[in-house]
């Protein structure tokens, strides 16, 4: 009995696998491009048409370029702007999110392609962004931040002040008292200057506070240090103040 | 007992103030001229350094200025004023000296030239109808217009290119004249001294291989000047590159130079 | 009486004093030795003229693509800055399609009295497009033709525009003395996309920009190798910024080994087999050399303060140039490739992002030579002669310029700019090497741009 039903299960089974490889589809594509509408006309080609921004997403303010090539068009429009070359592009400025949508007509007939731009409010730069997730425990957070401050230098500097001196000594005694905490030093730099040298600018103020750290007394296996040079900024003024803001190294807990 | 000490009238005070101020002054000024005299200071200006002056100051308005091909200044061998002895010609190249100005080309001189020259070349050579390019020089009875040449204007003379092989010069007249053009345009950064160069005339010698750098650069015919012969080969040596050869392994270049300061 | 006397002798003194300090100090007063630039004249440069290409098919799509062909031919060759182009308005009418239609008087003749002249034809047939071109020479009525080439490319205006970056670099080629063109080379840069940096690659003339990495991070430095194979630059992970390898033969990632501390900056020797990078591994950033794969790292400087953006000389490959904050601000400095003989060349002010000339001869780079609180000064491009320390200033009064990038043919330079020294509106522009023809290259948002080798 078994010997007969063995190859009727085997059956069975090839035949349900194919039947679910058949309804088995491979989603379309979802990338910000072409969705055409081809209405195609006897033998003539039909017109083509893609339609990209960059960047996709932008903050209030910013500007983003549309770039779009069509083949066999021989006149293209996009709303908002007007008639528009066959391939070009634009810099355009919206002020909220919106689709862009362009129309490419030809003798093959016509075709569209629309694109999504995002505009954003921007958000301020949150002390937290180098931690993996957001879901941390925030009276920690704010326990460790009251009582571990951050330490500031001078402008192309990367020594420490006597203000940052005791910065570091009183980190080095909460960190003792609380030896289960890693720390994670960022050095940051204000935004003149040059992208490179900002960098390694940063690494040696997070450096010099870990070395102050680490003289302190805190092991050196507690302490990670990443540099961001320039890239993230605490604030956006052009004057002193802000540029002091962020000329530091940051105390974190590093997860 | 006071403890006020009393001080000096107050006149007293400001004139022994005044004059101790003044022989201080003295004394700072009188410093200062000795320290100039015992210890001269003279920057090293740059520029300055009169051994590698002469090929830095030329380079230094060709480098960048288009097209840019300014010469690596290690291979100055002409940084001093005195001109190496040009190499001895090849063996085996025995070219007949150019014609001199008061020279009548004859004809036979120039067929002899040919086969000798350019050996690889075997092309017959038929008489073309030469083409005569208008010679500015037409005053010293130049009569080698019969050879292929390309004559530029340099900011204090003539340049006259020739290459010993007509054919080459008929087919690629465009090359003779950015050979000429850009050995001008190094020249026109040498400064020969117009006093000794004045009307005198250096040609240099050199071949073009394949890949348009340059070999074999020798002086014809010196001018008698010489700092116009260093210049002369200044400006060839500072060429990396003509551009690669349209056709032929090498061609033999003639480069004359005519000075001539307005 | 005494008094006043006293006074004026005493004045006089002091005025004598003053004279005789500042004669003898003027010999410690160095003005900066400058050199001049002369424009190239037109009378150095070949005048070339290009004639409109003859269309030779009636299929529709041939004008677009030959429109698209004559305006980068034009663009390219006018751009290489050995030519005296011939403006459009000035051409005959004729288009001739072959030698047999070509009239050398009437280019030769003025207005257009050009030298060179360059024609053809163009075609697209059956999704082919065919290219004839030709280059005359129209002083020579025996022998004008310098050359003639074919080109034959799948249809699309993309290959118009790379058949004429071809044709335009073999007529380079052939009159620009041993010069190599760059109609074909590529600019790799940083792209703003919002938060993130990615890296993009573009034309020499800024077309066809598009992305390579997609890595949604902060991703800067690219720099290309001499092959063209491999693109290095550093990115932000969680470890800090580390080196990078993007195969554009594999349009991928591949893998280069990280190390501790933060890694960027990467160079590349012009053998190839050889990069330089600043590393903070040992705990202070220094240069360090590793070969391609990132194996075999060595140590080269050992100063404190901050070593970065180390360059090779790409003609000898024996020598690096880089940024050193050794004395306070980052000044350039070179030395050997081992470490040894190291040479500052910058005298003061905030000097960063060296980019070495082809030819061995040049640094450009970044020089604020004002900089700091109470005298902010400009930032702008320069390039110094490294034998005579001579140097010479390329913009002026157009914003903050950073990351001059050379062409290979020693005649271009490409840099970031922003004109109103906000980050956000950065862009990378374009110049002759000697500060002429600037323009734009990109809109807002482009930044580190890194010239490739061919």
């Amino acid at each position: 009995m078994t010997l007969q039903s063995k190859p009727w299960k085997w059956a069975l089974l090839a035949a349900a696998l194919s039947f679910a490889t058949g309804c088995h589809h491979s989603k379309p594509l979802n990338n910000a491009g072409a969705n055409p509408n081809e209405t195609a006309t006897s033998n003539l080609p039909a017109p083509t048409a893609t339609l990209t921004a960059d960047p996709l997403a932008i903050d209030i303010g910013q500007s983003l370029v549309l770039n779009w090539r069509t083949t066999n068009a021989t006149s293209v429009v996009i709303d908002g702007i007007g008639p528009v070359p066959v391939n070009g592009t634009q810099t355009v400025s919206p002020s909220n999110s919106t689709i862009f949508k362009l129309t490419a007509k030809g003798d093959g007939g016509s075709t569209e392609a629309n694109v999504l731009v995002t505009v954003r409010v921007p958000q301020p730069p949150s002390a937290a962004d180098e931690n993996a997730n957001g879901s941390e425990d925030k009276t920690d957070e704010v326990t460790f931040h009251q009582n571990v401050k951050d330490v500031f230098f001078d402008y192309d500097s990367f020594d420490l002040r006597p203000d940052a001196q005791q910065a570091a000594l009183s980190a080095a005694r909460y960190l003792a008292a609380h030896p289960a905490i890693k720390v994670l030093i960022g050095g940051y730099c204000d935004d003149r200057g040059s992208a490179e040298y900002n960098i390694t600018l940063g690494e040696n103020r997070a450096n010099a506070a870990r070395t102050a750290l680490i003289s302190a007394g805190v092991p050196a296996s507690r302490i990670r240090v990443v540099s961001y040079g320039k890239e993230r900024q605490f604030c956006t003024e052009e004057n002193e103040t802000c540029w002091q803001e962020n000329r530091r190294a940051q105390f974190n807990i590093d997860r | 007992m006071s403890t006020y000490a009393h001080p000096a009238p107050l006149q007293q005070k400001i004139g022994s103030g005044f004059a101790s101020a003044v022989l201080l002054h003295v004394a700072v000024a009188g410093i200062l001229i000795g320290l100039a005299f015992l210890h001269p200071f003279h920057p090293k200006s740059w520029g300055e350094d009169a051994s590698s002056a002469g090929s830095i100051q030329a380079t230094m308005v060709n480098a960048i200025p288009l097209p840019p091909k300014a010469p690596p200044v290690d291979h100055a061998v002409l940084a001093s004023e005195n001109v190496t002895k040009a190499p001895a010609p090849p063996v085996k190249e025995k070219t007949a000296p150019p014609p001199k100005p008061t020279d009548i080309l004859i004809k036979s001189k120039v067929d002899t030239k040919i086969p000798k020259v350019a050996p690889k070349e075997n092309l017959a050579p038929t008489r073309h109808p030469q083409p005569v390019p208008d010679s500015p020089k037409a005053t010293t009875g130049d009569a080698a217009t019969q050879l292929p040449q390309a004559i530029t204007q340099a900011v204090n003379g003539t340049a006259t290119v020739t290459v010993q092989s007509r054919t080459f010069g008929n087919r690629y007249a465009y090359y003779l004249r950015i050979v000429g053009g850009m050995v001008t345009k190094n020249y026109n950064q040498q400064h020969p001294d117009p006093r000794t160069s004045q009307d005198k005339s250096v040609t240099m010698l050199f071949d073009i291989q394949r890949d348009g750098t340059v070999a074999n650069l020798r002086l014809q015919t010196p001018s008698g000047s010489s700092s116009l012969d260093a210049a002369g080969k200044r400006a060839i040596l500072e060429v990396d590159s003509f551009g690669p050869l349209p056709e032929g392994d090498h061609i033999t270049i003639e480069y004359k130079f005519d000075y001539h300061h307005p | 009486m005494l008094r006043s006397a006293l006074l004026k002798s005493s004045s006089k003194q002091y005025a004598l004093a003053l004279a005789v300090l500042c004669v003898f100090s003027s010999p410690f007063l160095r003005a900066q030795d400058t050199f001049h630039l002369e424009a190239t004249n037109s009378t150095d440069r070949i005048r070339i003229a290009v004639a409109d290409f003859k269309p030779q098919s009636a299929d529709p799509a041939t004008s677009g693509y030959k429109h698209t062909f004559d305006t980068t031919l034009f663009a390219d060759l006018n751009a290489a800055g050995i030519f005296d182009i011939v403006s459009k308005g000035l051409i005959p009418q004729s288009a001739p399609g072959n030698q047999a239609e070509m009239n050398l008087a009437q280019w030769s003749a003025p207005p257009a009295s050009a030298a060179m002249v360059a024609f053809g034809n163009l075609s697209a047939n059956n999704g082919r497009l065919i290219v004839n071109g030709f280059l005359d020479d129209t002083k020579n009525t025996q022998f004008p033709q310098v050359f003639v080439k074919q080109y034959s490319e799948e249809a699309s205006d993309d290959q118009a525009r790379q058949i004429a970056h071809r044709f335009a670099d073999e007529i380079i080629a052939r009159l620009g003395g041993g010069g190599v063109g760059i109609a074909e080379t590529k600019i790799y840069y940083v792209k703003q996309t919002g938060q993130n940096k990615e890296i993009w690659e573009m034309d020499y003339d800024g077309a066809n920009q598009h992305a390579l990495t997609h890595l949604g991070t902060v991703s800067m430095s690219p720099r290309i190798s001499p092959d063209n194979s491999r693109l290095a630059f550093s990115s932000l992970g969680r470890e800090g910024f580390q080196i990078k390898m993007f195969s554009l033969l594999l349009n991928r990632m591949i893998t280069f080994p990280a190390a501790g501390g933060t890694n960027l900056s990467p160079a590349w020797a012009p053998s190839g087999n050889q990069i330089a990078f600043s590393s903070s591994r040992t705990g202070d950033p220094e240069i360090w050399t590793a070969d391609a794969n990132g194996s075999i790292a060595r140590r080269i400087t050992s100063f404190r303060g901050p070593d970065v953006s180390p360059v090779y000389n790409p003609k000898t490959g024996a020598q690096i140039a880089w940024v050193s904050g050794r004395t306070g601000q980052p000044q350039i400095y070179i030395m050997d490739s081992d470490g040894s003989g190291v040479t500052r060349m910058t005298d003061g002010g905030y000097a960063t992002s060296p980019s070495w000339s082809p030819n061995g001869q040049f640094l450009a780079f970044a020089w604020d030579r004002k900089y700091g609180p109470g005298a902010p000064g400009g930032q702008d491009i320069y390039v110094m002669e490294i034998a005579s320390k001579r140097w010479i200033q390329l913009t002026h009064d157009i914003g903050r310029c950073d990351f001059p990038s050379w062409s290979p043919d020693g005649r271009h330079i490409v840099f970031a700019n922003t004109p109103d020294g906000k980050d956000a509106h950065m862009r990378i522009m374009t110049m002759l090497a000697d500060g002429t023809q600037k323009r734009a290259l990109t809109g807002s948002g482009g930044d580190m741009p890194n010239w490739s080798w061919k």
